[in-house]
């Protein structure tokens, strides 16, 4: 299976790239939140501001600085989809959406769970709950 | 004496010998290597863990000495060809934890293989024996069943507990075998079709595997609390070592170390349950100048005839729905392979539907590889409900054959955290069992082409909760190293209880089998 995601998540630290936007030097949780929810086309409500601190930190170790700001900016001026032109943002809000669909997260120690039956992937599935859980309760 | 018997395992072999045993009013001594599981607290483990293992709830199992499926050659030593995935837990109620509840008879033709198709060995007793003691077994657990179908296996009573719904797969597949001839049948399971006896009735919510959040379905626990409430003793962190032997080969001491410190018991009986790898390696390690192969070890055999489970798994995408995850684990399977005039040449198989999809396809699991194809928003959460709703996977596991090379020995260079030797495993699939993989996996094939299915795949895997036959029942000191009655040829007060003594495998889990020789064992001992 090619992609681990561990290489994944290590390919987005590749050269700059041009930028259209003034960019904050940090991305706030909010705006996280609602580029999250804009990939993930869920409501906002859907994701926990918890779990979205987590994704967050465990991105930023990863990512190319700028690139997160860049998304979240593009995001609050509806040029989204014209950002995730360029390859390596468009990895980076795939690795983003695989934070919230799995419930997980690459850390230096390895993959920790954020989130079980939250995780956004079994909102797919509307009569089930992952394992452990009796339909999700 | 410290007690009238002492039992080395809190298993599900351990627990009903002791719960039968002490309601009979004896004083019996309950040794645990592990300790107790609190179900909250591993269910809480398990919900975070990243890899979802078997044995994630259980950490601390690994640690008084037992494999890990994260690292299956920590605990064993693997000397190969073929590599042992056999599991266990050392915790009260052993490895009932996470089975998956399947609850079936052998075959009355599964006790006589040698006799009927020339291979393996015949059994020193028959169904007939046992049969009784299968019902009595299916009450203790718990087992729903169809009381109308006794799938090739005789019975005098009915199932405590009327048939687990069939999953919607069941339906979809047993439609494509009927078009091949073919039949499903409801597998009987260990698990709640209704409140019983103060366990809850099962959700259906394929949560059954590692562990069932509500206790719906049967672990051992349930008859150590029974063992104890009638008296039993039962001393957890005790890992046995050692069995002392006394004049006319009588077992004089069980010592133990471990968690709890050291120390001994003496005991009129002593029976080891302690499954199929420890039984052996306890037995080994127990060798002295009057048994220096081992104890109970004049055969030669201790150790050896080690069988494992090796399965077939397969999966697919139906062209409809079958909706996994909304019954328990597996509901139904398909019996017909396991008996016929091919066992002469390969062995039978028994096929179980899956009713929780694919073994990577789990909506969490499939979801990095959709959103790599380019998928997100609504279309990602489509095109995953769809794959989720239409996966098929049949899991067949084949019989082994008992081969005196496949066996476990002590690795006397590789001690565990006690100073203990660790099992050193020598194992190789035989060909008989490979035959049988290839049969199966064609079966699969057919029933996919029958389906109409797409993106098919199979693998073959090992089914870890099958590691029989390293202290065989026989007839002949020579050749077996328990009688039919489970007593140790070479020592009159030992007695040893589990799939360890199993002369064939069948291709029906053991655990039931297991529960009948716990109950007749305690029937033959007075309770």
């Amino acid at each position: 299976m090619g992609w681990t995601r561990r290489s994944f998540l290590a390919s987005l630290a590749m050269a700059a790239l041009p930028g259209s936007f003034v960019v904050a030097s940090e991305v706030d949780l909010e705006g996280f939140l609602e580029l999250s929810a804009r990939l993930a086309a869920v409501p906002r409500a859907r994701l926990s501001p918890v779990h979205a601190a987590r994704y967050l930190e465990a991105l930023r170790a990863w990512s190319r600085p700028g690139d997160l700001e860049h998304l979240v900016e593009a995001c609050r001026h509806d040029r989204l989809e014209q950002a995730l032109r360029e390859p390596r943002r468009r990895r980076l809000a795939e690795a983003l959406l695989e934070a919230w669909y799995t419930g997980t997260v690459e850390t230096p120690s390895g993959v920790v769970r954020v989130a079980g039956g939250e995780a956004l992937a079994w909102d797919a599935i509307p009569y089930a709950g992952p394992p452990g859980t009796c339909h999700g309760r | 004496m410290d007690a009238d018997v002492a039992i080395v395992g809190s298993g599900v072999a351990g627990a009903l010998l002791g719960w039968r045993l002490a309601s009979a009013g004896a004083r019996v001594l309950l040794l645990e290597a592990g300790g107790p599981v609190d179900r909250a607290r591993a269910l809480a483990r398990f919900q975070a863990s990243p890899d979802r293992a078997l044995d994630s709830p259980y950490p601390e199992s690994a640690r008084v000495g037992a494999p890990s499926a994260g690292d299956l050659a920590r605990h064993y030593v693997q000397e190969g060809p073929d590599f042992l995935s056999g599991l266990y837990l050392r915790l009260v109620g052993g490895t009932t934890w996470h089975w998956l509840g399947t609850a079936l008879r052998m075959l009355p033709e599964d006790f006589g293989l040698r006799s009927r198709h020339g291979v393996g060995e015949d059994w020193p007793l028959g169904y007939g024996d046992l049969e009784p003691w299968y019902g009595r077994a299916e009450d203790a657990l718990g087992v729903a069943g169809d009381s109308g179908n006794d799938l090739g296996s005789p019975r005098s009573s009915p199932y405590p507990m009327p048939p687990h719904r069939p999953a919607r797969v069941d339906g979809v597949v047993g439609a494509a075998a009927a078009r091949l001839g073919w039949t499903v049948d409801p597998l009987p399971q260990a698990r709640n079709s209704r409140p019983w006896e103060g366990r809850p009735a099962c959700c259906g919510a394929a949560s059954c595997t590692p562990l069932c959040p509500i206790g719906a379905k049967y672990d051992a626990s349930v008859h150590v609390r029974r063992a104890v409430a009638a008296g039993a003793e039962l001393r957890t962190g005790a890992v046995v070592h050692r069995l002392g032997v006394g004049a006319g080969g009588r077992i004089e001491r069980v010592c133990w170390t471990g968690p709890s410190g050291p120390g001994e018991a003496r005991a009129g009986v002593v029976v080891v349950a302690a499954h199929a790898v420890e039984t052996p390696r306890l037995l080994l390690a127990s060798r002295n100048p009057r048994n220096p192969s081992g104890v109970a070890n004049s055969s030669g055999l201790v150790g050896r005839c080690l069988m494992a489970g090796n399965a077939v798994l397969s999966q697919a995408l139906a062209p409809v729905r079958v909706d996994p995850y909304g019954a328990p684990q597996a509901t139904s399977g398909m019996l017909g392979f396991r008996e016929g005039p091919f066992r002469s040449g390969r062995s039978g198989f028994l096929l179980a539907i899956a009713t929780d999809g694919w073994a990577d396809g789990a909506p969490d699991r499939l979801a990095p590889r959709l959103i790599r194809r380019g998928l997100r928003g609504k279309a990602l959460r489509a095109a995953l409900e769809e794959h989720v709703r239409r996966q098929v996977a049949l899991a067949s596991t084949c019989e082994d054959l008992p081969d005196p090379e496949n066996r476990i020995e002590l690795a006397e260079d590789h001690p565990d955290a006690f100073g203990i030797p660790r099992p050193r495993i020598r194992y190789r699939i035989p060909d008989w069992t490979r035959a049988g993989q290839a049969a199966a996996r064609a079966v699969h094939e057919q029933l996919f082409e029958a389906l109409g299915a797409q993106e098919r795949g199979h693998a073959t895997a090992a089914d870890p909760g099958y590691l029989l036959g390293t202290c065989r029942m026989g007839t002949e000191p020579a050749t077996s190293v328990v009688t039919s009655d489970l007593r140790a040829h070479d020592h009159p007060n030992l007695y040893l209880l589990g799939s360890m003594v199993f002369p064939t495998a069948g291709s029906a889990p053991p655990t039931l089998t297991v529960a009948a020789l716990a109950l007749r064992l305690a029937g033959l001992l007075g309770a």
